[in-house]
């Protein structure tokens, strides 16, 4: 009898462990994962919750983009570019767009796009 | 009843630890994607199933044929050569006639709200090359005199554009090449994708495990969606005086959708339009020439047509959307209160 009682405990035990662990598993991922491509390539691949406030180069050609992390949040700070739209476009946001920088072949965007959407017009 | 006790726990205990694996086997391992610049933009290409990987290679080198064909800048292309042949008659490849042929007919079908040979005009505004600028009175006059698609002619493969006038397939040609690039991947057995050529958004099929692709239709006034559509095989096209724009020194706005009547921005009363169809190209013309139009004409002309879907922002921010979109238009989330209005198909 004792003998079954614990075996009943052990598998309610197991059974809320794995409640919790589905539950883990299933937590909106925070958008944190950054990835920065050029060309298709993928430079850097970034964790901001993890990453100190700095700034480093990324070059193209012979021209460099400037990119800034600050606060957990990231976005190109100098471009050497004419229409200097990627700095304009500021951090990168919440709805979803990444930074593009078309004359460096740039573009900064977060790696899981929007849990809900699955692209932007 | 100890016994089924035991059971539903054993069962509970086996869902319980085989959910955490699940949502690792809802990813297919077979989806492929390529990221490219081409078109003076950048494309994003999904697809998924077996044979994705290769069908992207070949849509890529199918993209890239297409671009070197229409860039108005590019010495080599075949729009460069018909207009700068000095009026003389040009032999051109089957896909630049359709897409000539394409354009022309939007532009027909719009009373030339949709005006391919405006180009001369975007560039006095500096829209072309980003030295932004306001232009002169009778500069815009003299060169609206040099735009008039109808003088462009095309016969089977022999295009002749006017010598002065510049034919620019910017406003079709990214449509077209999203219905050229959905042809390869479907030829090559893909049945799910979503392409997004710099947010003219084309899909194929569904998401591999069934449900609509769901799209953000941007917001112009805030960081957020105005809402979200579900796609399934269709594409759209969003057109906004936010996209490309300057302030001058009045202190206005200028933007690149130009009125080809006055060749200054149009100014309709509409902020954006968003087209659905099931062809790119037709999202792309239509998203244009609509904003050009405005709200009234808009509405006119999609029930004359009825074969596309509009979701239309007005100056006043209520957004007009066509009945057909009334089931897979949802307003995104801060959105709630926002006026909306119906169009239905009978007045």
């Amino acid at each position: 009898m004792k003998h079954r009682r614990l075996l009943i405990a052990v598998v309610v035990l197991l059974l809320l462990a794995g409640i919790a662990g589905s539950l883990w598993m299933m937590r909106p991922q925070e958008r944190m994962q950054v990835e920065i491509v050029q060309d298709g390539e993928i430079l850097y691949r970034l964790d901001l919750s993890q990453e100190e406030n700095h700034t480093f180069p990324v070059e193209y050609e012979g021209r460099t983009n400037l990119i800034e992390i600050q606060n957990h949040q990231i976005r190109v700070l100098e471009a050497e570019c004419p229409d200097q739209t990627c700095v304009h476009m500021d951090w990168l946001g919440d709805n979803g767009l990444p930074i593009v920088c078309l004359p460096n072949h740039l573009v900064i965007q977060f790696v899981q796009e929007s849990a809900e959407l699955d692209v932007i017009a | 009843m100890k016994r089924l006790i035991a059971a539903v726990l054993a069962v509970l205990l086996f869902m319980s630890c085989t959910a955490c694996g699940s949502r690792e086997n809802a990813a297919p391992n077979s989806e492929a994607s390529a990221g490219l610049f081409a078109m003076d933009t950048y494309l994003s290409l999904t697809a998924y199933g077996e044979k994705a990987e290769a069908a992207l290679e070949q849509a890529q080198t199918r993209i890239r044929a297409l671009e070197s064909l229409w860039s108005v800048t590019d010495e080599h292309s075949e729009v460069y050569a018909a207009n700068h042949s000095g009026g003389a008659e040009v032999t051109v490849s089957e896909d630049t006639a359709r897409l000539v042929r394409y354009a022309l007919d939007m532009a027909r079908q719009t009373n030339g709200l949709l005006e391919p040979t405006l180009y001369p005009v975007l560039t006095a505004w500096g829209f072309t090359t980003d030295s932004f600028q306001i232009p002169e009175r009778e500069k815009l006059d003299r060169l609206l005199e040099k735009v008039d698609y109808t003088k462009i002619s095309l016969e089977d493969a022999a295009l002749t554009v006017p010598d002065g006038m510049q034919l620019d397939l910017g406003a079709v040609g990214k449509g077209y090449a999203a219905d050229e690039t959905a042809a390869v991947l479907r030829e090559n057995g893909v049945e799910s994708a979503l392409l997004d050529f710099g947010g003219n958004i084309l899909t194929i099929g569904t998401k591999p495990d069934g449900s609509p692709w769901r799209v953000g239709v941007r917001d112009p006034d805030s960081e957020g969606n105005l809402g979200v559509l579900e796609l399934n095989g269709q594409g759209v096209s969003v057109s906004g005086g936010y996209e490309k724009y300057f302030i001058g020194e009045d202190g206005e706005r200028y933007w690149h959708i130009l009125d080809p009547a006055t060749g200054a921005p149009a100014r309709s009363g509409l902020v954006q339009t968003a087209i659905v169809s099931d062809e790119s190209k037709r999202c792309d013309a239509l998203s244009t020439a609509l904003f050009v139009m405005g709200l009234d004409d808009a509405i006119r002309y999609w029930r004359e047509h009825q074969d596309f879907e509009m979701i239309l922002l007005a100056e006043d921010r209520t957004i007009y959307v066509t009945e057909g979109l009334s089931d897979t238009f949802s307003l995104g989330t801060g959105q709630e209160g926002r006026e909306v209005q119906v169009i239905r198909y009978e007045a």
